[in-house]
């Protein structure tokens, strides 16, 4: 396997993986926000970084 | 019953579930660009390029679904871009962001008109039926984009579209299919592992292609952004639109990967007809090479993708038509553009002026631009937009971040929207390696835009009421425990008529009534448009109301909605009713339908006791029949019989139908229904005949009544199918007032259910 494939299949493989990443992490903080009535930014960033 | 409970409101029916905007997302994302896209871009970046250029596309994507995703969460009013900019820079770039929209949707639907034509075209000189044509097959094409195209105009001139469960259910099968496809690919690489040497060399072209084939492929991931203009009827806003919107990336970027992969992998190196690279063989096609791929893959393989082609990319024309006309009359309707442009159809009730001017673009750009310049014009133009829609999301979340109430946040900002933008930009400008044409059609429409927006929009514009949008969904009170009956009124001139009946029950159950009105409003026309020019619904209704509210303490709304039958269903389940009543015509329309279209989907799904009045009238009733089989229905029957009865002091006879040969013991039906409570037996008589026919039995019996209360039927969804019920053959034949009632819980399939 060429190094071009190499690399190219582990950006591929990366790249599938972020977008997945984003969308679980979403979901999580959508049904987070909604559960304890969040309202503005900076209530939620102060929370998502409670919670990290 | 409480006093003075008569005042009207107008609301937005909210129908569309988080399945629904999913579903319309992917529906306009895969449209086009995918199919037109592989044989494009593996011509010029190879085959690891080609999958290298949808993957990262689709991390471009995500990360400004992510800004669409914040916004739309925050302000869930439908708009989308032209808000977002609003809100962020004010008119100007607002305008800018309109006016891009309207030429990007229009050259998109171009896109897919081409597309439609394209692989129609493809199949038929496939079959060898286009050789007697006195012309090219490129003209051919020409031809039939521009036949689609003007279909697809008129279809939403008149107001019809496919959207609702049926389109849904259409982009679930494209994207099964195309999924199918790619775990196909998979499948055979499992078999014949030789097929990964397809993929060699992986970069023929060097790493400098990738970032020109996502330029022009970038189109294939527009249309996310259409879900933000559902805000006004989607269930749970703020919640689902963010989800929506993420989720179809993902679904998207996944199936264009796989059907990519399985693109390259499907046909072996030195198959017949195969000279050379396998990858330089489908580029040798060009838009077409995605087809000839795919069509030696699988069994029929040309005909099936045909279909899903063309399903595909009709559909996302009919989206983009819609959804590009919108944006265009929103621009005319705050005067930004001539205030015809927010002209009203007053049969149809569609923009028909938008529609015209869009119709003109789309058409304009299918028959007089080549394919690749198309795909890049509307990438290159979505570009541009999505870049305006990333800077709104930072400008917005520095500014009134601490106002308004967001639903979703991204995370890693501001690096993630500003990561955005530098891609959009660089693809925007290496777009014009592929497409010269496209780099000039874009910024003379932006600077022609800005021009008008300088010269005319800025001293005309007017002052919306939502000039800065942020709606917040009205927090419901809580509920009272009171008995709440809904009377649902599709002809106001009825409603009198409907509400007698209505008030008696209302006594006996001590309930609260509301009065609904529905108002159809087509899917060309926001529905928070709806109220300005949908007077004659308000003004019937309004009338109806002034005359009942001397009478009866009544409240009134009403509801703009794209279905009625979904618009009455979503209103009982919002306001909790315990009992809908509706008025019906008595003539059944179609084979397919037994009451009609709305009523039978009503009966169906309505999750509360419903009644169904025919030809009530103001009469009184002093004998009052009530078939019983049995069951729930029946024993509501029972019950509103009773009800009416003790008003008018008359006589009700249970009537049970027993088959010749039947062992059923019909004094146990009626025994086991009259346990059950608010059953008034003190009026009821009961009476058994033996027949075979029951609805013959059931008509001839009901000569001596003055009113039939009847149970809807129970029957299974086949026979319901295959024979006529003896419901719906006694509602059709019987001449009498009569009441068809359903209750609570009553007939469930899960067949039913789910569809």
């Amino acid at each position: 396997m060429s190094r071009d494939a190499i690399i190219g299949s582990l950006i591929i493989f990366f790249s599938l993986g972020f977008i997945l990443y984003i969308v679980l992490w979403s979901r999580k903080t959508i049904e987070r926000i909604k559960k304890k009535k969040l309202q503005s930014a900076r209530e939620i960033i102060h929370d998502i970084d409670g919670r990290e | 019953m409480d006093e003075n409970k008569s005042q009207i409101s107008a609301e937005l029916s909210r129908e569309l579930t988080l399945f629904h905007i999913t579903m319309m997302g992917l529906g306009m994302m895969i449209g086009a660009g995918v199919f037109i896209g592989i044989g494009n871009s593996i011509s010029l970046a190879g085959p690891g390029g080609m999958l290298l250029t949808f993957s990262l596309n689709g991390v471009i994507a995500i990360l400004t679904a992510l800004s669409y995703a914040e916004l739309s969460s925050a302000i869930p009013k439908a708009g989308g871009a032209y808000n977002f900019a609003r809100l962020a820079f004010g008119r100007g770039p607002s305008f800018t962001a309109g006016w891009m929209e309207w030429f990007a949707s229009s050259v998109a639907g171009s896109l897919y008109a081409v597309t439609f034509a394209i692989y129609t075209i493809r199949y038929f000189e496939g079959l060898g039926l286009l050789n007697w044509l006195p012309f090219s097959n490129q003209i051919g094409e020409k031809c039939v984009a521009f036949f689609i195209a003007v279909f697809f105009l008129y279809i939403n001139y008149r107001g019809a579209s496919e959207t609702g469960k049926i389109g849904a259910f259409l982009t679930l099968g494209q994207t099964l299919f195309l999924l199918f496809i790619g775990v196909l690919g998979v499948i055979v690489v499992i078999i014949d592992p030789s097929r990964l040497q397809n993929i060699n060399p992986f970069l023929p072209n060097g790493w400098s292609k990738i970032l020109i084939t996502m330029g022009f492929t970038y189109v294939a991931f527009e249309g996310f952004e259409v879900i933000a203009q559902a805000g006004d009827e989607a269930i749970n806003p703020k919640q689902n639109l963010p989800k929506a919107m993420l989720y179809s990336v993902l679904i998207v970027t996944f199936t264009y990967v796989a059907v990519a992969f399985a693109s390259i992998i499907a046909v072996k190196a030195g198959s017949p007809g195969v000279d050379g690279p396998v990858w330089e063989w489908i580029g040798s096609f060009k838009e077409k090479g995605f087809g000839e791929a795919v069509s030696r893959l699988i069994p029929f393989g040309n005909f099936f993708l045909t279909l899903a082609v063309i399903f595909a990319s009709v559909s996302a024309l009919n989206a983009t038509i819609f959804s590009a006309t919108r944006a265009s009359y929103a621009l005319g309707r705050d005067r930004m553009l001539p205030k015809f442009f927010a002209r009203i159809s007053p049969k149809r009730n569609t923009p028909w002026v938008a529609l015209m001017y869009t119709g003109g673009i789309v058409i304009a750009v299918a028959l007089f631009l080549p394919t690749q310049d198309v795909a890049s014009s509307a990438s290159i133009m979505f570009l541009f937009l999505f870049f305006l829609v990333n800077l709104s999301v930072i400008r917005i979340r520095y500014n009134m971040g601490d106002e308004l109430s967001y639903g979703f946040i991204m995370p890693f900002f501001p690096v993630l929207p500003i990561l955005a933008i530098v891609c959009q930009a660089v693809l925007a400008v290496l777009l014009h390696h592929v497409s010269l044409i496209a780099w000039i059609i874009a910024p003379v429409w932006i600077v022609s835009g800005i021009g008008i927006y300088y010269f005319y929009s800025r001293t005309r514009a007017i002052s919306t009421a939502d000039e800065i949008l942020v709606l917040e969904e009205e927090q419901s009170e809580p509920e009272e425990e009171q008995y709440s009956i809904m009377l649902a009124v599709a002809n106001p001139a009825n409603a009198l008529e409907l509400t007698r009946t209505t008030y008696f029950l209302s006594e006996a159950k001590n309930a609260k009534v509301s009065l609904l009105h529905m108002v159809p409003v087509p899917e060309q026309t926001p529905l928070s448009d709806a109220e300005k020019f949908m007077m004659e619904g308000k003004e019937g209704i309004i009338e109806a109301m002034l005359c009942l509210v001397l009478r009866f303490p009544i409240t009134t709304t009403i509801r703009y909605c794209r279905n009625i039958a979904r618009g009455i269903v979503g209103a009982v389940k919002e306001k909790r009713t315990d009992m809908l009543i509706l008025g019906w015509h008595g003539k059944p329309k179609g084979h397919l339908f037994r009451l009609g279209s709305t009523l039978d989907v009503i009966m169906e799904r309505a999750p509360c006791n419903v009644a169904i009045l025919k030809g009530l009238g103001n009469q009184k009733f002093k004998r009052i029949l009530v078939p019983t089989r049995g069951g729930p229905n029946s024993a509501l029957a029972l019950e509103l019989a009773g009800v009416l009865a003790e008003k008018d002091d008359a006589e009700v006879v249970s009537f049970v139908v027993k088959g010749i040969k039947s062992k059923v013991d019909a004094k146990k039906v009626t025994d086991t229904i009259f346990e059950r409570p608010h059953i008034n037996l003190e009026r009821i008589k009961t009476k058994f005949v033996k027949s075979n026919n029951s609805a013959e039995a059931i008509l001839k019996e009901c000569e001596a009544y003055d009113l039939i209360i009847l149970g809807f039927t129970r029957d299974s969804l086949i026979r319901q199918f295959t024979k006529e019920t003896v419901c719906h053959a006694v509602a059709k034949k019987c001449s009498k007032p009569m009441i068809i009632v359903k209750a609570s819980g009553g007939i469930r399939s899960w067949i039913k259910r789910w569809l």
